[in-house]
């Protein structure tokens, strides 16, 4: 229903139920906010989009107020100016207020906050809580000292993603962010998914930066540093180096990584067909052998964290796949063709992923000796972007170059299965293709790369229908896993951590706008378009590995990680 | 372990919300803290993840996550009455109070055991000695066992009885005691060694004249020669006790006594006689209004909560103090439990409510006790429960603890901690009324509030609106305290005048000393001025003059506080009981705290800047209390500057002192404290030396001593010690 009240003076159409101010955006009017997240509930507690209304002797936080019928709201009075910058100061008397010597130096709200309302001195005295810094994980570092308690991590987490692996503790000024029992993030219910660094305002909560490690590595003499790009990030990172949204920077960052000294610049792609066919292939085996229950993928390794849970019920079977980029680390040391001549055998194996999961997996599923390289690193979206800044390189000037294959020639899968579904979406096409099933068409393609957090397509085999489903975001989690234990139809669940997919993961630029989002839903798209290969139109990547590694080496990488992984 | 925890788990096997605090706080019983195991273990059964659990035990003075928790302040705790497996132990059988309650009792029979039941008439002498917080606190225990070990040697042993406490706190530890067709006699301010004397007066029948306060008449008994009438006395007489009426003469842990005095009658009458909707109107005519300090109109809350269509609504008894050093509400329960409980009773039929917990603050045990046995006894005589006495109506009452959280007085604060969250408040609206625990339609009213009503339903509104102001109807209870000579709890009708408070029944100030000005409320409350006393105690004379009845407490200043240390105190209270959720009153508060910390302390080997700090806070501390009042989130940090507000207007001149001269008129702040030490009255003893905890009084045995300035704190201690006088305050 629609209410007429009145901002600054002037008569303003608006819904029931909506907040002062989403009204007042949707004028295309800005407040400052701090703890306002759009999708998050409002907690109200930073006080910064505090509004005037008439008849309330108090300041009303715009983001939590819903408009009334005949409301009057002014909004840049100087009592409300005044009270913004005096909140904003209070956080700054004591923050970690070393900017110069922050991550986020340049990108941090509470910085573009004190700079808009022209904060220049002290006028409260500084006291310095001294919290500590977290960064007992492999993919997140938590300082407290740079905290203002915003708590969007902590609604992210819970509402997001339904793991809550954060709460607040404690009480007044001994409130800080914390996992249970104060442990460190590597021993608490955090999947190390990230979503918390895309909405943390200061340099709180971050991704760990590998960029001076990347740069040393590159720099010593005796290795071989090899670099797989994940083909979602060459469509992110634009955003971060003022490229158009959506823009696919592969074949550009293919030069660039080469600029910056990579020996070999391999597509993920290549891991994505081989990890696709892998699957298809237990897939395929697991319904002729007649096992009911569904197969679940652990491609996603903030998925494959939670899914070890106690309160987590896999009704199903875990894959025994390796993950794509395990993948990549085993073709980053097989040779591009009988004749490669390169030493392979001090190989870095550098991934750059749109995960800040991924870094757990070297962790917890190391590589068994054989042929594989000896050092692995992997790098997040954002820790490209400061490389590339980092070496000096525009990339505006550089001509695009193709990107080194280990398996001749790869697919689009890689790019699909950046979006939720996509996964679902092959493994259901080449396991149709393998048992000769009728092919489903275009209308499955719509379904799976739809938003939707629940997608499902299925396969027919003579009367019997099989059932691929994939789940994306893990807010609904336990929903889905109740009702994938009703059904008796599926045979394969892709599940994806982050909402959305790799393509909304952790480890991208922190850009919220909608507009960004689309673009990269878009690109995504429109890549499709441009590779036209799918996946039953490349030679099958078993078999050109087969060709170039021995039999030991080959069951290693079909076999070595399966046995291992029955035995969990 | 694990097997211990499923074990005392077994208890809450709904796993509800409500039941998160009680699970955590049975496992501190056992373990002293919540173990990890048991932290997983309630995650598992409630499905509340365990960092959540974790930040809400955190939370919370009173639960602990670690074996080895930092002591908190211990209160002094009233040792509970002997416990019985039957709640009605002691009291009358259900029957037949509910053929008291149901008129089914002939009218001369009723007469007797009603007069019985009220101990009007009695066959042996009674005597009894109030079982209450500041009674224990000053010593009735021991008066109580002394009593015990006179009536063990008896032949005809009188019999005792629990008490609870006419609210004058000064005289206690005091006795009541009733001999058969006599009235009661009141001796006070007792030690174990009185008893005796007193109580051998019995045998003569002559009453024994020393520590006697005064009689209070029995009907139908015959009164005392030549002594005096308590209802007559400078302490009763101004009062207009309603709420108060039966504290003293009741037996707290007493359904019976409570139903002979009228009790349950106006609830009875409620769900019997009344739609939920005449009941409200009532209330709403009689103008009632939340006496937890917000003023609010109880009826439209009530209103507001009825109108809702949800299949459940709750109901809150808040006696969780809105102001911490008050107790105003534990002493309402203590001395008479089952009035809070039948108001609440007809609150929650009056909206709907079929579930209601009477929520206590957890450093008031007796209140917890007492309310609980008023529970049980209620219970068994089907005052609660399904279809209470034929009507239809069902209500089942808990009791909850909040262990040791301030904020949690605010209405939503209070319902997160009800729902196992942290207590922090939330925006408002939704009001909790319609939006409140677990989303459902809940009412939080004040322990005080509920108490007014079977007042309200027995005598009506007209009469209820002939007490007061027709702005603020009806009486309140009022603390007095600090510097008064007869502090305690009286119950005064609204809009008496501060002053006249003060001098009747509070005996004006204590003797040899004046009055700076009055704390109203607590430290969230409001300072008034001594040229302010005669403003009337009503929501519109305090308005008027920009303050607000708040909880009731006044507190009278003396010469000896400084206002500067109030205030700074005030500053650490609100830093330290801020919930930590919004940035004005977490950040806040704590940036004034520093800022009055630099005022009262003189920082040693002082440099430049830190002199232009100290004047740079002032110069910023009143905007910045305006800002928080502005913007923080909850009552908390909206009220914590009020007292730092109103004595930089009121008291500016000590502030400048403070600031400028760095002296306190009232030599209260320890940092700008100095002494020097008499050379004459010197003796060489050394004893301040040895006990000054600086080590800045130096002098050898037999010598004159010297005190080093810049070593010294002005913590006085040397003063305090010397047995000659000889050091005295600059």
């Amino acid at each position: 229903m629609e209410i007429a009240i009145e901002i600054n003076g002037k008569t303003v159409r608006a819904e029931r139920g909506e907040t002062i101010l989403e009204v007042l955006r949707r004028q295309g009017m800005s407040i400052p906010t701090l703890c306002h997240l759009p999708g998050l509930s409002p907690t109200g507690s930073c006080r910064i989009c505090v509004v005037e209304v008439a008849g309330h002797q108090e300041l009303l936080p715009s983001c939590s107020q819903r408009v009334e019928p005949g409301m009057s709201v002014r909004t840049h009075t100087p009592r409300l100016l005044e009270a913004r910058k005096a909140i904003i100061e209070m956080l700054l008397a004591s923050h970690k207020g070393e900017c110069l010597h922050c991550s986020r130096n340049g990108e941090c709200e509470l910085q573009e906050l004190g700079a808009a309302f022209q904060i220049t001195e002290r006028r409260y005295p500084y006291t310095q809580r001294q919290r500590g810094k977290d960064s007992s994980s492999e993919g997140l570092v938590l300082d407290h000292n740079k905290c203002i308690l915003c708590q969007r991590c902590v609604r992210t987490c819970a509402e997001l993603m339904g793991i809550t692996a954060l709460d607040a503790a404690g009480r007044g000024t001994a409130t800080r962010i914390s996992t249970t029992l104060d442990k460190g993030l590597n021993l608490s219910d955090c999947i190390q998914c990230g979503q918390c660094t895309l909405v943390c305002p200061t340099g709180a909560l971050q991704s760990r930066d590998m960029v001076e490690e990347v740069a040393r590595l590159l720099s010593q003499r005796d290795t071989f540093p090899v670099v797989s790009l994940s083909p979602v990030c060459a469509l992110t990172l634009g955003e971060a180096l003022g490229a158009r949204a959506g823009k696919d920077l592969s074949g550009i960052l293919a030069t660039a990584l080469r600029m910056i000294g990579f020996r070999r610049v391999l597509d993920m792609s290549a891991g994505d067909d081989l990890y696709l066919r892998l699957t298809a292939e237990e897939v395929g085996r697991r319904i002729q052998e007649g096992i009911p229950s569904p197969l679940f993928s652990l491609a996603c390794p903030a998925w494959a964290q939670r899914s070890k849970h106690p309160l987590i019920h896999l009704p199903g079977d875990r894959s025994n796949a390796p993950s794509p980029r395990q993948l990549m680390s085993l073709l980053s040391a097989v040779p591009e063709s009988a004749t490669f001549t390169d030493n392979l055998s001090h190989i870095v194996h550098v991934s750059i992923e749109p995960c800040t999961a991924r870094r757990q997996e070297l962790l917890r599923e190391p590589l068994p000796p054989g042929r594989k390289p000896v050092s692995e690193l992997v790098m997040t979206t954002r820790d490209l972007a400061r490389l590339i800044r980092l070496f000096g390189i525009d990339i505006n000037l550089l001509e695009e170059q193709a990107a080194d294959d280990p398996l001749g020639v790869h697919s689009y899968a890689g790019k699909i299965m950046g979006m939720s579904g996509g996964t679902a979406e092959m493994v259901a096409q080449m396991v149709e293709d393998q048992l000769g099933a009728q092919p489903a068409g275009e209308r499955r393609s719509a379904r799976m790369r739809s938003p939707r957090w629940w997608k499902e397509t299925s396969i027919r085999i003579g009367k019997k229908e099989y059932a691929f489903i994939a789940v994306n975001g893990l807010a609904r989690l336990e929903e889905a896993l109740a009702q994938i234990a009703r059904r008796r139809d599926i045979a394969f669940v892709e599940v994806m951590a982050c909402p959305g997919g790799c393509l909304f993961g952790g480890g991208h630029s922190r850009t919220r706008d909608e507009s960004t989002a689309r673009a990269r839903v878009k690109a995504l798209a429109d890549a499709h378009g441009m590779y036209r290969r799918a996946t039953s139109a490349i030679p099958d990547p078993l078999q050109v590995l087969r060709s170039r590694l021995s039999s030991a080496e080959l069951s290693y990488l079909l076999d070595g990680p399966r046995k291992e992984k029955t035995g969990e | 372990m694990r097997d211990q925890i499923v074990q005392i788990l077994r208890k809450y096997p709904k796993s509800a919300p409500d039941e998160v605090i009680p699970m955590v706080l049975a496992l501190q019983d056992h373990f002293g803290y919540c173990p990890e195991a048991a932290l997983e273990e309630i995650s598992l059964r409630t499905g509340i993840p365990s960092a959540r659990l974790h930040g809400m035990i955190t939370f919370f003075d009173g639960l602990h996550e670690r074996s080895d928790p930092s002591p908190r302040d211990k209160h002094y705790d009233c040792p509970l009455p002997p416990a019985t497996a039957d709640p009605m132990a002691g009291t009358a059988g259900p029957e037949l109070l509910r053929d008291i309650l149901t008129g089914r009792l002939d009218t001369a029979r009723l007469f007797t055991v009603l007069r019985r039941l009220r101990h009007e008439i009695i066959e042996a002498p009674v005597i009894s000695v109030p079982r209450t917080t500041c009674s224990c606190g000053a010593g009735a225990e021991a008066v109580r066992e002394a009593v015990a070990r006179w009536c063990a040697e008896q032949v005809h042993p009188p019999r005792m009885r629990d008490t609870g406490c006419f609210g004058w706190c000064s005289r206690q530890p005091s006795m009541e005691l009733q001999l058969p067709g006599k009235s009661r006699l009141l001796y006070s301010e007792l030690v174990p060694e009185d008893v005796e004397e007193i109580l051998d007066s019995l045998h003569s029948g002559v009453a024994a004249s020393r520590k006697l306060v005064g009689q209070l008449p029995v009907p139908g008994a015959e009164d005392w020669e030549n002594i005096r009438y308590i209802p007559r006395m400078s302490w009763m007489r101004p009062q207009r006790r309603v709420l108060l009426g039966l504290s003293g003469i009741i037996d707290p842990g007493s359904i019976a006594e409570y139903i002979a005095h009228g009790g349950y009658a106006s609830f009875l009458k409620s769900i019997t006689g009344h739609p939920s909707r005449h009941v409200c109107d009532l209330v709403d005519e009689s103008g009632l209004r939340g006496r937890g300090g917000g003023g609010f109109p109880t009826a439209l809350k009530w209103k507001t909560a009825l109108e809702q269509s949800a299949d459940q609504k709750y109901f809150v008894c808040n006696a969780q103090e809105s102001d911490p050093g008050s107790r105003i509400a534990s002493a309402l329960i203590e001395s008479n439990p089952h009035q809070v409980l039948e108001g609440l009773a007809i609150a929650a039929y009056a909206t709907g409510a079929t579930r209601a917990w009477v929520v206590i603050r957890d450093d008031a045990p007796l209140a917890l006790y007492r309310m609980q046995t008023a529970i049980s006894q209620a219970s068994a005589t089907g005052l609660l429960g399904t279809n209470i006495l034929g009507s239809g109506f069902n209500l089942s009452i808990k009791t909850f603890s909040i262990p040791g959280a301030f904020v949690c007085g605010e209405e939503t604060a209070l319902l997160s901690a009800l729902e196992g969250r942290r207590g922090t408040p939330r925006h408002k609206p939704p009001y909790p009324a319609s939006k409140g625990y677990l989303q459902y339609p809940t009412v939080v009213n004040n322990a005080e509030t509920l108490a007014n009503l079977p007042h309200i339903i027995e005598h009506g509104p007209r009469w209820f609106r002939k007490m007061g102001t027709p702005e603020s109807p009806g009486t309140k209870l009022i603390e007095l305290t600090g510097n008064i000579a007869r502090p305690g709890l009286v119950e005064m009708e609204l809009g008496s005048a501060v002053d006249e408070i003060i001098r009747q029944p509070g005996g004006g100030f204590l003797q040899g000393n004046s009055c700076k000005g009055v704390v109203l409320g607590g430290p969230l409350g409001y300072l008034l001025h001594s040229r302010e006393l005669g403003v009337h105690f009503d929501h519109e004379s305090l308005k008027a003059i920009g303050a607000s009845p708040g909880s009731g407490r006044l507190m009278v200043l003396g010469e000896s506080t400084c206002m500067v240390d109030l205030a700074c105190k005030v500053m650490a209270f609100a830093t330290r009981e801020s919930c930590g959720k919004c940035i004005p009153c977490r950040e806040g508060s704590a940036i004034l705290h520093r800022i009055l910390e630099d005022l009262v302390h003189r920082p040693e080997n002082e440099r430049g800047h830190q002199t232009l700090e100290r004047f740079k806070g002032v110069m910023q501390m009143e905007e910045l209390a305006r800002v928080m009042q502005d913007t923080s989130q909850c009552g908390l940090g909206r009220s914590a500057t009020n007292i730092l507000l109103d004595s930089l207007r009121k008291f500016r001149e000590e502030y400048d002192q403070h600031l400028f001269e760095r002296h306190c008129r009232a030599g209260v702040c320890g940092g700008l404290r100095s002494f020097h030490i008499v050379p004459e009255l010197c003796t060489g003893c050394n004893l301040c030396s040895r006990r000054c905890p600086e080590g800045a009084v130096s002098g050898s045995p037999r010598t004159i001593h010297q005190i080093n300035k810049e070593k010294c704190t002005g913590c006085g201690i040397c003063a305090e010690v010397c047995k000659f006088s000889a050091i005295r305050m600059n």
